[in-house]
Protein backbone atom coordinates (compact mmCIF):
# COMPACT_ATOMS: atom_id res chain seq x y z
CA UNK A 1 0.00 0.00 0.00
CA UNK A 2 1.37 3.39 -0.93
CA UNK A 3 1.82 5.79 1.92
CA UNK A 4 -0.43 8.38 0.43
CA UNK A 5 -3.07 5.69 0.84
CA UNK A 6 -2.14 5.18 4.47
CA UNK A 7 -2.83 8.75 5.41
CA UNK A 8 -4.90 10.21 2.66
CA UNK A 9 -7.37 7.58 1.47
CA UNK A 10 -9.21 6.72 4.59
CA UNK A 11 -12.68 5.30 4.49
CA UNK A 12 -15.16 8.17 4.53
CA UNK A 13 -16.31 9.36 7.90
CA UNK A 14 -19.64 7.97 9.02
CA UNK A 15 -22.07 9.07 11.67
CA UNK A 16 -23.27 6.93 14.50
CA UNK A 17 -26.61 5.55 13.29
CA UNK A 18 -29.23 7.93 14.70
CA UNK A 19 -31.14 5.37 16.80
CA UNK A 20 -27.90 4.09 18.35
CA UNK A 21 -26.66 7.58 19.03
CA UNK A 22 -29.91 8.47 20.77
CA UNK A 23 -29.82 5.27 22.79
CA UNK A 24 -26.20 5.83 23.75
CA UNK A 25 -26.98 9.35 24.91
CA UNK A 26 -29.94 8.12 26.95
CA UNK A 27 -27.80 5.47 28.62
CA UNK A 28 -25.06 7.97 29.41
CA UNK A 29 -27.54 10.40 30.90
CA UNK A 30 -29.07 7.60 32.96
CA UNK A 31 -25.67 6.69 34.38
CA UNK A 32 -24.86 10.32 35.08
CA UNK A 33 -28.18 10.85 36.82
CA UNK A 34 -27.57 7.73 38.85
CA UNK A 35 -24.09 8.91 39.85
CA UNK A 36 -25.31 12.39 40.74
CA UNK A 37 -28.10 10.97 42.88
CA UNK A 38 -25.64 8.81 44.82
CA UNK A 39 -26.29 5.38 46.28
CA UNK A 40 -29.53 6.47 47.99
CA UNK A 41 -31.06 8.28 45.03
CA UNK A 42 -33.68 6.97 42.61
CA UNK A 43 -32.31 4.17 40.45
CA UNK A 44 -33.17 4.38 36.75
CA UNK A 45 -34.09 1.21 34.95
CA UNK A 46 -31.16 -0.79 33.61
CA UNK A 47 -33.40 -2.93 31.46
CA UNK A 48 -32.06 -3.22 27.97
CA UNK A 49 -29.11 -0.97 28.60
CA UNK A 50 -26.10 -1.82 26.50
CA UNK A 51 -23.07 -2.74 28.62
CA UNK A 52 -21.45 0.61 28.11
CA UNK A 53 -17.96 -0.16 29.31
CA UNK A 54 -17.49 -3.44 27.50
CA UNK A 55 -15.07 -2.05 24.96
CA UNK A 56 -13.95 -5.45 23.81
CA UNK A 57 -16.35 -6.34 21.03
CA UNK A 58 -15.17 -7.14 17.54
CA UNK A 59 -11.56 -7.31 16.59
CA UNK A 60 -9.03 -6.67 13.91
CA UNK A 61 -5.58 -7.99 14.48
CA UNK A 62 -2.41 -6.16 13.76
CA UNK A 63 0.42 -8.36 12.61
CA UNK A 64 3.36 -8.81 14.93
CA UNK A 65 5.44 -5.72 15.47
CA UNK A 66 8.37 -5.20 13.18
CA UNK A 67 11.45 -7.05 14.34
CA UNK A 68 13.42 -3.92 15.03
CA UNK A 69 10.97 -3.03 17.75
CA UNK A 70 10.98 -6.34 19.54
CA UNK A 71 14.52 -6.71 20.77
CA UNK A 72 14.96 -3.41 22.53
CA UNK A 73 16.44 -3.43 25.98
CA UNK A 74 13.60 -2.34 28.29
CA UNK A 75 16.13 -0.70 30.62
CA UNK A 76 16.81 1.92 27.95
CA UNK A 77 13.15 2.93 27.60
CA UNK A 78 12.19 6.30 29.02
CA UNK A 79 8.44 5.98 29.30
CA UNK A 80 5.95 3.55 30.80
CA UNK A 81 2.37 2.62 30.04
CA UNK A 82 0.19 2.40 33.14
CA UNK A 83 -2.87 0.18 32.85
CA UNK A 84 -5.47 -1.63 34.86
CA UNK A 85 -8.14 0.89 35.82
CA UNK A 86 -10.61 2.90 33.70
CA UNK A 87 -9.32 6.17 35.17
CA UNK A 88 -5.72 5.21 34.41
CA UNK A 89 -6.78 4.34 30.90
CA UNK A 90 -3.58 3.01 29.32
CA UNK A 91 -1.83 6.30 29.93
CA UNK A 92 1.77 6.50 28.72
CA UNK A 93 3.83 8.70 31.02
CA UNK A 94 7.42 9.86 30.90
CA UNK A 95 9.43 7.81 33.36
CA UNK A 96 10.65 9.78 36.34
CA UNK A 97 12.30 7.62 38.98
CA UNK A 98 13.59 4.66 36.97
CA UNK A 99 11.17 2.36 38.79
CA UNK A 100 8.17 1.99 36.46
CA UNK A 101 6.03 0.46 39.20
CA UNK A 102 6.66 3.45 41.45
CA UNK A 103 5.96 5.90 38.63
CA UNK A 104 2.64 4.23 37.81
CA UNK A 105 1.77 4.03 41.52
CA UNK A 106 2.15 7.82 41.61
CA UNK A 107 -0.25 8.12 38.70
CA UNK A 108 -2.73 5.83 40.50
CA UNK A 109 -2.57 8.04 43.58
CA UNK A 110 -3.20 11.12 41.46
CA UNK A 111 -6.07 9.63 39.47
CA UNK A 112 -7.64 6.88 41.55
CA UNK A 113 -6.24 6.43 45.05
CA UNK A 114 -3.95 3.91 46.66
CA UNK A 115 -2.93 1.37 43.98
CA UNK A 116 -3.15 -2.39 44.24
CA UNK A 117 0.08 -4.36 44.02
CA UNK A 118 1.59 -3.62 40.62
CA UNK A 119 4.08 -5.40 38.37
CA UNK A 120 6.06 -4.37 35.29
CA UNK A 121 6.14 -6.26 31.97
CA UNK A 122 7.76 -5.85 28.59
CA UNK A 123 5.22 -6.05 25.79
CA UNK A 124 6.02 -7.53 22.37
CA UNK A 125 6.69 -4.05 20.99
CA UNK A 126 9.52 -3.52 23.49
CA UNK A 127 7.55 -1.13 25.72
CA UNK A 128 7.29 -1.26 29.49
CA UNK A 129 3.76 -1.70 30.85
CA UNK A 130 2.66 -1.79 34.49
CA UNK A 131 -0.45 -3.73 35.54
CA UNK A 132 -2.03 -4.85 38.82
CA UNK A 133 -0.61 -8.28 39.58
CA UNK A 134 -4.08 -9.84 39.73
CA UNK A 135 -4.86 -8.95 36.12
CA UNK A 136 -4.30 -11.43 33.34
CA UNK A 137 -1.31 -10.78 31.12
CA UNK A 138 -1.55 -10.94 27.32
CA UNK A 139 0.40 -13.59 25.45
CA UNK A 140 3.95 -12.57 24.70
CA UNK A 141 4.40 -10.22 27.63
CA UNK A 142 7.46 -10.85 29.78
CA UNK A 143 7.58 -10.08 33.51
CA UNK A 144 10.42 -7.71 34.34
CA UNK A 145 10.70 -8.46 38.06
CA UNK A 146 10.57 -6.21 41.08
CA UNK A 147 14.22 -5.22 40.73
CA UNK A 148 13.87 -3.98 37.18
CA UNK A 149 14.89 -0.38 36.68
CA UNK A 150 14.97 1.91 33.67
CA UNK A 151 18.18 3.85 33.10
CA UNK A 152 17.76 6.92 35.32
CA UNK A 153 20.46 8.81 33.43
CA UNK A 154 18.65 8.42 30.12
CA UNK A 155 15.41 9.48 31.76
CA UNK A 156 17.08 12.63 33.06
CA UNK A 157 18.81 13.28 29.74
CA UNK A 158 15.50 13.18 27.89
CA UNK A 159 13.75 15.35 30.49
CA UNK A 160 16.59 17.86 30.48
CA UNK A 161 16.71 18.11 26.68
CA UNK A 162 12.92 18.48 26.59
CA UNK A 163 12.95 20.96 29.44
CA UNK A 164 11.90 24.58 29.32
CA UNK A 165 14.65 25.65 31.70
CA UNK A 166 17.85 25.07 29.77
CA UNK A 167 16.70 22.35 27.38
CA UNK A 168 15.99 22.53 23.67
CA UNK A 169 12.39 23.51 24.43
CA UNK A 170 13.54 26.65 26.22
CA UNK A 171 13.96 28.53 22.95
CA UNK A 172 14.34 28.17 19.23
CA UNK A 173 17.89 27.05 18.58
CA UNK A 174 19.92 26.63 15.43
CA UNK A 175 21.84 23.39 15.12
CA UNK A 176 25.20 24.63 16.51
CA UNK A 177 23.54 26.06 19.61
CA UNK A 178 21.51 22.88 20.04
CA UNK A 179 24.68 20.80 19.80
CA UNK A 180 26.26 22.89 22.51
CA UNK A 181 23.24 22.60 24.80
CA UNK A 182 23.06 18.85 24.23
CA UNK A 183 26.77 18.35 24.89
CA UNK A 184 26.38 20.25 28.15
CA UNK A 185 23.60 17.97 29.36
CA UNK A 186 25.45 14.82 28.29
CA UNK A 187 28.48 15.89 30.29
CA UNK A 188 26.50 17.04 33.33
CA UNK A 189 24.45 13.85 33.53
CA UNK A 190 27.48 11.67 32.92
CA UNK A 191 26.39 9.64 29.90
CA UNK A 192 29.74 10.10 28.22
CA UNK A 193 29.26 7.18 25.82
CA UNK A 194 26.39 9.03 24.15
CA UNK A 195 27.24 11.05 21.05
CA UNK A 196 25.43 13.72 19.09
CA UNK A 197 24.25 13.31 15.53
CA UNK A 198 21.91 15.28 13.31
CA UNK A 199 19.36 14.53 10.63
CA UNK A 200 18.25 16.70 7.80
CA UNK A 201 14.89 18.13 8.77
CA UNK A 202 12.28 20.15 6.94
CA UNK A 203 13.36 23.56 8.13
CA UNK A 204 12.57 26.51 5.91
CA UNK A 205 15.57 28.51 7.09
CA UNK A 206 13.36 31.23 8.49
CA UNK A 207 11.94 29.74 11.65
CA UNK A 208 14.24 26.83 12.29
CA UNK A 209 14.23 25.28 15.73
CA UNK A 210 16.11 22.14 16.61
CA UNK A 211 14.32 19.16 18.14
CA UNK A 212 15.72 15.81 19.18
CA UNK A 213 15.18 12.16 19.87
CA UNK A 214 17.22 9.56 21.69
CA UNK A 215 18.43 6.74 19.44
CA UNK A 216 18.78 4.06 22.06
CA UNK A 217 20.25 1.49 19.69
CA UNK A 218 23.25 3.60 18.74
CA UNK A 219 23.31 5.71 21.93
CA UNK A 220 23.05 8.97 20.07
CA UNK A 221 21.08 12.12 20.64
CA UNK A 222 19.81 12.91 17.16
CA UNK A 223 19.10 16.57 16.49
CA UNK A 224 16.65 17.61 13.78
CA UNK A 225 16.20 21.17 12.53
CA UNK A 226 12.51 21.68 11.86
CA UNK A 227 10.15 24.52 11.30
CA UNK A 228 9.05 25.76 14.66
CA UNK A 229 8.46 28.58 17.05
CA UNK A 230 10.07 29.52 20.32
CA UNK A 231 7.90 29.10 23.39
CA UNK A 232 6.20 32.37 24.35
CA UNK A 233 8.73 34.11 26.58
CA UNK A 234 6.04 35.52 28.85
CA UNK A 235 4.12 32.28 29.39
CA UNK A 236 3.91 31.53 33.13
CA UNK A 237 5.33 28.03 32.70
CA UNK A 238 8.35 29.39 30.81
CA UNK A 239 8.92 31.96 33.53
CA UNK A 240 8.56 29.24 36.16
CA UNK A 241 11.24 27.16 34.46
CA UNK A 242 13.59 30.15 34.23
CA UNK A 243 13.09 31.11 37.86
CA UNK A 244 13.65 27.58 39.10
CA UNK A 245 16.81 27.29 37.04
CA UNK A 246 18.05 30.53 38.58
CA UNK A 247 17.10 29.54 42.12
CA UNK A 248 18.79 26.16 41.94
CA UNK A 249 21.90 27.68 40.39
CA UNK A 250 22.25 30.36 43.03
CA UNK A 251 21.48 28.23 46.09
CA UNK A 252 22.16 24.66 47.12
CA UNK A 253 18.77 23.29 48.13
CA UNK A 254 17.35 19.95 49.22
CA UNK A 255 14.44 18.41 47.35
CA UNK A 256 11.86 19.70 49.81
CA UNK A 257 13.32 23.20 49.81
CA UNK A 258 13.14 23.18 46.02
CA UNK A 259 9.55 21.92 46.10
CA UNK A 260 8.58 24.76 48.43
CA UNK A 261 10.31 27.25 46.14
CA UNK A 262 8.42 25.77 43.18
CA UNK A 263 5.06 26.14 44.90
CA UNK A 264 5.86 29.70 45.89
CA UNK A 265 7.02 30.71 42.41
CA UNK A 266 4.02 29.03 40.78
CA UNK A 267 1.69 30.96 43.05
CA UNK A 268 3.54 34.21 42.36
CA UNK A 269 3.09 33.63 38.62
CA UNK A 270 -0.64 33.05 38.98
CA UNK A 271 -0.44 29.32 38.29
CA UNK A 272 -2.66 26.89 40.13
CA UNK A 273 -0.16 25.06 42.36
CA UNK A 274 -2.52 22.14 42.97
CA UNK A 275 -2.59 18.83 41.13
CA UNK A 276 -3.52 18.06 38.42
CA UNK A 277 -2.52 21.50 37.08
CA UNK A 278 0.97 21.37 38.53
CA UNK A 279 2.62 18.02 39.16
CA UNK A 280 5.83 17.93 41.17
CA UNK A 281 7.96 14.77 41.07
CA UNK A 282 10.57 14.18 43.76
CA UNK A 283 13.50 11.96 42.73
CA UNK A 284 16.06 11.42 45.50
CA UNK A 285 19.65 11.42 44.29
CA UNK A 286 21.93 10.54 47.17
CA UNK A 287 25.02 11.31 45.09
CA UNK A 288 24.03 14.93 44.54
CA UNK A 289 24.76 17.73 46.98
CA UNK A 290 22.21 20.20 45.52
CA UNK A 291 18.86 19.89 43.74
CA UNK A 292 18.15 20.52 40.09
CA UNK A 293 14.85 20.83 38.21
CA UNK A 294 13.35 20.02 34.83
CA UNK A 295 10.09 21.67 33.77
CA UNK A 296 8.03 20.10 31.01
CA UNK A 297 4.64 21.02 29.62
CA UNK A 298 2.29 18.69 27.82
CA UNK A 299 -1.26 19.62 28.69
CA UNK A 300 -0.14 20.23 32.27
CA UNK A 301 2.99 21.49 33.97
CA UNK A 302 5.34 18.88 35.42
CA UNK A 303 8.32 19.80 37.53
CA UNK A 304 10.84 17.09 38.35
CA UNK A 305 13.12 17.82 41.27
CA UNK A 306 16.22 15.64 41.60
CA UNK A 307 18.66 15.96 44.45
CA UNK A 308 19.44 15.20 48.08
CA UNK A 309 16.59 14.40 50.45
CA UNK A 310 18.22 16.32 53.26
CA UNK B 1 -29.33 25.37 25.99
CA UNK B 2 -28.06 27.03 22.78
CA UNK B 3 -26.37 24.48 20.57
CA UNK B 4 -24.00 27.16 19.29
CA UNK B 5 -22.57 27.93 22.74
CA UNK B 6 -18.77 27.73 23.04
CA UNK B 7 -17.17 24.69 24.59
CA UNK B 8 -15.83 26.93 27.35
CA UNK B 9 -19.30 28.08 28.35
CA UNK B 10 -20.77 24.62 28.08
CA UNK B 11 -17.94 23.07 30.07
CA UNK B 12 -18.37 25.61 32.87
CA UNK B 13 -22.00 24.48 33.09
CA UNK B 14 -20.98 20.81 32.97
CA UNK B 15 -18.66 21.44 35.92
CA UNK B 16 -21.70 22.73 37.79
CA UNK B 17 -23.48 19.45 37.03
CA UNK B 18 -25.55 20.62 34.07
CA UNK B 19 -26.52 17.50 32.12
CA UNK B 20 -28.13 19.42 29.27
CA UNK B 21 -24.85 21.19 28.57
CA UNK B 22 -23.14 17.81 28.57
CA UNK B 23 -25.76 16.57 26.11
CA UNK B 24 -24.96 19.43 23.74
CA UNK B 25 -21.27 18.49 23.84
CA UNK B 26 -22.18 14.86 23.24
CA UNK B 27 -24.20 15.83 20.16
CA UNK B 28 -21.33 18.02 18.98
CA UNK B 29 -18.51 15.51 19.30
CA UNK B 30 -19.94 11.98 19.38
CA UNK B 31 -19.50 11.46 15.64
CA UNK B 32 -15.96 12.85 15.71
CA UNK B 33 -14.95 10.47 18.50
CA UNK B 34 -16.75 7.62 16.72
CA UNK B 35 -14.53 8.13 13.67
CA UNK B 36 -11.34 8.69 15.70
CA UNK B 37 -11.97 5.38 17.46
CA UNK B 38 -12.86 3.57 14.25
CA UNK B 39 -9.65 4.72 12.58
CA UNK B 40 -7.63 3.17 15.39
CA UNK B 41 -9.53 -0.07 15.89
CA UNK B 42 -11.07 -0.82 12.49
CA UNK B 43 -14.36 -1.76 14.12
CA UNK B 44 -17.52 0.34 14.20
CA UNK B 45 -18.81 -1.68 17.17
CA UNK B 46 -15.69 -1.04 19.21
CA UNK B 47 -15.78 2.59 18.15
CA UNK B 48 -19.29 2.88 19.55
CA UNK B 49 -18.15 1.47 22.87
CA UNK B 50 -15.21 3.87 22.94
CA UNK B 51 -17.58 6.81 22.37
CA UNK B 52 -19.46 5.72 25.47
CA UNK B 53 -16.35 5.37 27.61
CA UNK B 54 -14.91 8.70 26.43
CA UNK B 55 -18.00 10.67 27.38
CA UNK B 56 -18.49 8.84 30.64
CA UNK B 57 -14.87 9.57 31.53
CA UNK B 58 -15.33 13.21 30.50
CA UNK B 59 -18.24 13.52 32.91
CA UNK B 60 -16.40 11.82 35.74
CA UNK B 61 -13.25 13.89 35.27
CA UNK B 62 -15.04 17.16 34.54
CA UNK B 63 -13.39 18.95 37.44
CA UNK B 64 -9.89 17.90 36.37
CA UNK B 65 -10.13 18.71 32.67
CA UNK B 66 -8.53 21.86 31.34
CA UNK B 67 -9.99 23.19 28.11
CA UNK B 68 -7.31 23.66 25.43
CA UNK B 69 -7.70 26.89 23.46
CA UNK B 70 -11.43 27.00 24.06
CA UNK B 71 -12.15 23.46 22.85
CA UNK B 72 -12.70 20.16 24.63
CA UNK B 73 -11.89 18.38 21.36
CA UNK B 74 -8.20 17.55 21.99
CA UNK B 75 -8.96 16.09 25.39
CA UNK B 76 -11.78 13.91 24.04
CA UNK B 77 -9.57 12.69 21.19
CA UNK B 78 -6.77 11.88 23.64
CA UNK B 79 -9.10 9.74 25.72
CA UNK B 80 -10.33 8.00 22.57
CA UNK B 81 -6.72 7.20 21.63
CA UNK B 82 -6.21 5.75 25.11
CA UNK B 83 -9.40 3.73 24.65
CA UNK B 84 -7.99 2.30 21.44
CA UNK B 85 -4.78 1.33 23.27
CA UNK B 86 -6.85 -0.49 25.86
CA UNK B 87 -8.74 -2.24 23.11
CA UNK B 88 -5.53 -3.50 21.53
CA UNK B 89 -4.20 -4.73 24.85
CA UNK B 90 -7.39 -6.74 25.29
CA UNK B 91 -7.26 -7.83 21.67
CA UNK B 92 -3.75 -9.25 22.15
CA UNK B 93 -5.17 -11.82 24.54
CA UNK B 94 -7.34 -13.33 21.89
CA UNK B 95 -5.20 -12.67 18.89
CA UNK B 96 -5.48 -16.03 17.20
CA UNK B 97 -9.23 -16.39 17.63
CA UNK B 98 -9.91 -12.84 16.59
CA UNK B 99 -7.76 -12.76 13.49
CA UNK B 100 -9.31 -10.51 10.95
CA UNK B 101 -12.92 -10.85 12.03
CA UNK B 102 -13.68 -7.60 10.32
CA UNK B 103 -12.11 -8.67 7.07
CA UNK B 104 -13.99 -11.97 7.18
CA UNK B 105 -17.30 -10.15 7.06
CA UNK B 106 -18.70 -11.49 10.33
CA UNK B 107 -20.40 -8.45 11.71
CA UNK B 108 -23.63 -7.62 13.42
CA UNK B 109 -25.93 -5.72 11.07
CA UNK B 110 -26.70 -2.21 12.20
CA UNK B 111 -30.30 -1.10 12.24
CA UNK B 112 -29.62 2.07 10.27
CA UNK B 113 -28.65 0.17 7.12
CA UNK B 114 -25.42 1.01 5.25
CA UNK B 115 -24.21 -2.44 6.19
CA UNK B 116 -22.16 -3.02 3.12
CA UNK B 117 -20.61 0.43 3.25
CA UNK B 118 -19.61 -0.12 6.86
CA UNK B 119 -18.20 -3.55 6.13
CA UNK B 120 -16.21 -2.18 3.25
CA UNK B 121 -14.86 0.59 5.48
CA UNK B 122 -13.81 -1.98 8.08
CA UNK B 123 -11.95 -4.05 5.49
CA UNK B 124 -10.12 -1.02 4.16
CA UNK B 125 -9.34 0.22 7.64
CA UNK B 126 -7.94 -3.20 8.60
CA UNK B 127 -5.49 -2.99 5.70
CA UNK B 128 -4.42 0.51 6.66
CA UNK B 129 -3.92 -0.44 10.31
CA UNK B 130 -1.81 -3.46 9.41
CA UNK B 131 0.42 -1.25 7.25
CA UNK B 132 0.73 1.29 10.06
CA UNK B 133 1.99 -1.35 12.43
CA UNK B 134 5.53 -0.87 11.17
CA UNK B 135 5.68 2.29 13.29
CA UNK B 136 6.16 2.36 17.07
CA UNK B 137 2.82 3.20 18.67
CA UNK B 138 3.91 6.58 19.98
CA UNK B 139 4.97 7.70 16.51
CA UNK B 140 1.87 6.18 14.97
CA UNK B 141 -0.42 8.06 17.34
CA UNK B 142 1.21 11.40 16.60
CA UNK B 143 1.10 11.07 12.82
CA UNK B 144 -2.49 9.82 12.90
CA UNK B 145 -3.64 12.78 15.00
CA UNK B 146 -1.77 15.13 12.71
CA UNK B 147 -2.89 13.63 9.42
CA UNK B 148 -6.35 12.28 10.16
CA UNK B 149 -7.74 14.59 12.81
CA UNK B 150 -5.63 17.53 11.60
CA UNK B 151 -4.74 18.60 15.11
CA UNK B 152 -2.12 21.30 15.56
CA UNK B 153 1.13 20.40 17.30
CA UNK B 154 -0.15 22.08 20.45
CA UNK B 155 -3.40 20.12 20.32
CA UNK B 156 -1.54 16.84 19.82
CA UNK B 157 0.65 17.71 22.81
CA UNK B 158 -2.44 18.29 24.90
CA UNK B 159 -4.19 15.16 23.63
CA UNK B 160 -1.24 12.87 24.38
CA UNK B 161 0.22 14.77 27.34
CA UNK B 162 3.65 15.21 25.78
CA UNK B 163 5.77 18.31 25.07
CA UNK B 164 5.31 20.08 21.74
CA UNK B 165 8.95 19.44 20.86
CA UNK B 166 8.36 15.73 21.29
CA UNK B 167 5.34 15.96 18.97
CA UNK B 168 7.51 17.58 16.32
CA UNK B 169 10.34 15.08 16.53
CA UNK B 170 7.99 12.06 16.58
CA UNK B 171 6.07 13.39 13.60
CA UNK B 172 9.28 13.96 11.70
CA UNK B 173 10.48 10.44 12.43
CA UNK B 174 7.14 8.87 11.54
CA UNK B 175 6.98 10.69 8.22
CA UNK B 176 10.59 9.89 7.42
CA UNK B 177 10.04 6.23 8.26
CA UNK B 178 6.93 5.92 6.12
CA UNK B 179 8.48 7.77 3.21
CA UNK B 180 11.74 5.84 3.25
CA UNK B 181 10.25 2.38 3.55
CA UNK B 182 8.93 2.33 0.01
CA UNK B 183 10.14 5.55 -1.51
CA UNK B 184 6.81 7.20 -2.10
CA UNK B 185 6.12 10.89 -1.98
CA UNK B 186 5.18 13.16 0.88
CA UNK B 187 2.80 12.27 3.66
CA UNK B 188 -0.15 14.59 3.68
CA UNK B 189 -3.19 15.21 5.74
CA UNK B 190 -6.50 13.57 4.93
CA UNK B 191 -7.81 16.83 3.51
CA UNK B 192 -4.98 17.02 1.02
CA UNK B 193 -3.38 20.06 2.66
CA UNK B 194 0.25 19.63 1.64
CA UNK B 195 1.70 22.37 3.83
CA UNK B 196 0.63 21.33 7.30
CA UNK B 197 3.75 22.27 9.25
CA UNK B 198 3.56 25.80 7.95
CA UNK B 199 -0.15 25.93 8.53
CA UNK B 200 0.31 24.70 12.06
CA UNK B 201 3.07 27.21 12.58
CA UNK B 202 0.84 29.98 11.37
CA UNK B 203 -1.90 28.91 13.73
CA UNK B 204 0.58 29.13 16.55
CA UNK B 205 1.61 32.56 15.39
CA UNK B 206 -2.00 33.68 15.17
CA UNK B 207 -2.64 32.48 18.70
CA UNK B 208 0.48 34.11 19.98
CA UNK B 209 -0.38 37.39 18.32
CA UNK B 210 -3.87 37.08 19.72
CA UNK B 211 -2.41 36.91 23.18
CA UNK B 212 -3.45 33.34 23.97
Amino acid sequence: MRHEDLLGRLPAEMSLPAPRKERLKEDLMAIITEEQAGPNGPQPSRRGRRPILAATAGAVLLTAAAAWAVFQDPATTTDVQCSGHPAIDETIIDSVSGDPVADCATLWRQQVGEPPELAAYQNPQGGVVVLPIDQSVPDGWMPLGAEFRQDIQLIELEAALDGLGGGLSSGCYQLPEAQEITAGHIERIGVSDWTIASERGEADGETTCTYFYLDRGTRRVVLIPLEGVAPPADAPYVLLAERLAKITTEACLTIEETVQATLQEATNLGLDPEEPHLIIHRVPDSGASCSRTDVNVGGRIEVTVRGPSS
Amino acid sequence: MPETADDDDLWAKVCDGDQRAFGVLFDRYADLIYNVAFRRTGSWDVAEDIVATVFLEAWRQRHQIRIQDGSIRPWLIGVAVNGARRYWRGAERGRRASLRLAASGRHEPDPGGEVSERLDAERRMAEILVAFNELPSKHREVIQLWAWEELSYEEIAAALGIPVGTVRSRLHRARAHLESSNGTGGIDRASGDDTPPGAARNRVRARKEGGT
